[in-house]
């Protein structure tokens, strides 16, 4: 069992390098921490970046999860292998480009790609946003599948990733006490669905609601709120089409939690009655 | 001083007696509790009734505040007879149509109508929401006064108000300790300029936001949140172009409170930055500002 610690970052490749920056930081309120080879990193939290965008296809997209040790990451490869996954280990360069001490990567069957990194970089300052969007920490991410019994099997029979609620077919998967902290939504390709950072509260949320639209950014989905984790949220679209959320108040849950099933509908996805105009969201 | 002890009800005369009815039960979410001599009594809180609907004109509006006593009431009656105010002694029938033990009804400096009551019933049933609104209580009014700085003074010396926090020159006021009662808003002509409820949970506003939205209501303004209470909001519109608001959440003051002026802005009426249709309300004041 290759026992996932943390959440780490998204490597995205982006159409126009710019102008996802200038989203990131005057929209989402990333801060720049960074340039380095044409990348360049941003963070919602007080860890070494969250995200990093580099010029490139905006379909090359890099998850990384963290596993605990050395020690960790050499078990985590032939766990791996033995399920007969191809897993390539990352060079120095690579690892220094992560700004981790170690990695390996290789993909779900899905064909998502995964690095799990050791070691990844704590930083000595702390986050200092670009606006007033009370982003407390980078915190999950939806996945894309071609199929979500397959894929959530093999999340929870190599990790340790269990469900922790399920709407229609898409199950709501954390290694942790975050409600959720991978959610894998059905469609034909791979891919990062949705990246998301919690902020601190309600007020958040719908500030940011009145700020975005002011601004013509996309809203697709929301102000609402989950009835599966209890999170307040705000979903909007960011460069190259990426879904980016906001949200506020995920459950916690532990041992003795019980996993639901939702149907998939609207009201399975927001309990105020906000409609999704997300296609993995589905829409009545 | 007359201390009153009670926000009790408003009494609407309406155009459409049954399409305000109708709203008030499948919109706002309240209890139809009785129909009488053409009126009809509806509640959000376990009191007797909040707004009593009756055939007429729009622009016949009360409030019904409540007064701990008769002593209290006879010594209100002789107040504001000697200020040279309309006022006028309620017949036994009149009470009993006001759900009260005895009343008297006067207009305040900008022509507002309110009955001061006594004992007003109580109700041994509680509310039974006619929708899942998440109604608490009938909490408070906005009122159209003529002479923000005016009706201030008089609602201060006469009963007692404290004012909470000014915007502009509206007061918002309040005779306990919920941060305002009576919202006073400039205005040509005297009325109710809305009337709220308060609701549960911030859950409550917004799937009212989107209930009303789904069924083509018209919102006036929010969701948002009032800087100055700090409650979470939704205005909107409902028959006769009254406006109801619900809300939750509301800063509870005390002696220590100290009032705050803020400006005219969006800013100081919501924190999230809904953008409220402020053209009736806040005109007056920048006038007055002028």
């Amino acid at each position: 069992m290759i026992e996932v610690v943390d959440i780490r970052y998204c490597r995205l490749g982006t159409a126009d390098l710019a102008g996802a920056v200038a989203f990131a930081t005057s929209m989402i309120g990333l801060e720049e921490v960074g340039r380095a080879h044409g990348a360049v990193y941003l963070r919602g939290d007080d860890r070494d970046h969250n995200i990093v965008y580099f010029a490139g296809d905006p379909a090359d997209q890099v998850f990384g999860l963290e596993v605990a040790g050395f020690d960790a990451l050499d078990a985590a490869a032939r766990t791996l292998e033995d399920a007969g996954i191809a897993v390539r280990r990352g060079t120095e360069a690579e690892a220094a480009a992560r700004r981790v001490m170690g990695f390996i990567e290789f993909q779900d069957p899905t064909g998502n790609r995964v690095d799990l990194v050791v070691r990844p970089f704590a930083s000595g300052r702390r986050y200092f946003p670009s606006r007033d969007a009370g982003i407390t920490d980078f915190s999950h991410i939806g996945l894309k599948t071609t199929d979500p019994r397959r894929d959530e099997k093999f999340w929870s029979g190599l990790f340790n990733i269990r469900a922790n609620d399920r709407i229609g077919e898409a199950p709501l998967m954390s290694f942790d006490s975050v409600h959720h902290r991978i959610a894998l939504f059905p469609t034909d390709h791979p891919g990062i669905q949705h990246i998301n950072f919690q902020v601190e509260s309600i007020d958040d949320i719908m500030r940011s609601y009145y700020f975005l639209t002011e601004r013509q950014v996309v809203i697709r989905f929301g102000p609402g709120r989950h009835p599966t984790s209890g999170a307040m949220f705000l979903y909007y679209e960011g460069p190259d089409g990426m879904t980016y959320e906001y949200s506020s108040g995920v459950r916690r849950v532990d041992a003795n939690w019980r996993p639901r099933q939702l149907p998939f509908k609207d009201e399975s996805f927001c309990m105020w009655g906000s409609r999704p105009n997300i296609p993995e969201f589905g829409g009545d | 001083m007359i201390n009153v002890v009670g926000f009790r009800y408003a009494r609407l005369g309406t155009a459409d007696l049954d399409e305000t009815v109708r709203f008030a039960q499948d919109i706002i979410g309240l209890e139809v509790v009785g129909h009488e001599d053409g009126s009809v009594y509806t509640r959000g809180d376990d009191r007797d009734h909040n707004i009593c609907y009756f055939q007429g004109d729009p622009r016949d509006q009360t409030l019904g505040l409540e007064l701990a006593s008769f002593e209290d009431l006879d010594a209100a009656e002789a107040e504001l007879s000697a200020l040279g105010l309309e006022v006028r002694r309620g017949s036994e029938e009149e009470a009993a149509a006001r759900r009260c033990m005895g009343f008297v009804n006067f207009k305040d400096p900008s022509g507002n109508s309110f009955d001061l009551t006594v004992r007003p019933f109580a109700a041994g049933r509680r509310y039974l929401p006619s929708r899942d609104a998440g109604i608490d209580e009938f909490s408070h009014i906005g009122l159209c006064v003529t002479d923000p700085r005016a009706a201030e003074r008089f609602w201060k010396d006469t009963f007692g108000f404290r004012t909470s926090d000014w915007i502009g020159w509206s007061a918002l006021m309040t005779f306990d300790a919920v941060h305002h009662r009576f919202a006073l808003f400039p205005s040509q002509r005297p009325g109710i300029q809305h009337i709220n409820f308060q609701v549960k949970e911030t859950d409550d506003v917004m799937r009212s936001n989107y209930f009303m939205q789904d069924r083509q209501v018209r919102i006036q303004a929010g969701p948002g949140r009032h800087s100055l209470s700090g409650a979470r909001f939704l205005y909107f519109y409902g028959p006769d172009d009254m406006v109801y608001e619900y809300s939750c959440g509301v800063r509870m003051v005390d002696d220590e409170w100290k009032a705050r002026q803020f400006p005219v802005t969006d800013a100081s009426f919501c924190a999230w930055g809904c953008k409220p249709d402020l053209s009736t309300v806040l005109e007056g004041s920048k006038d007055a500002a002028e």
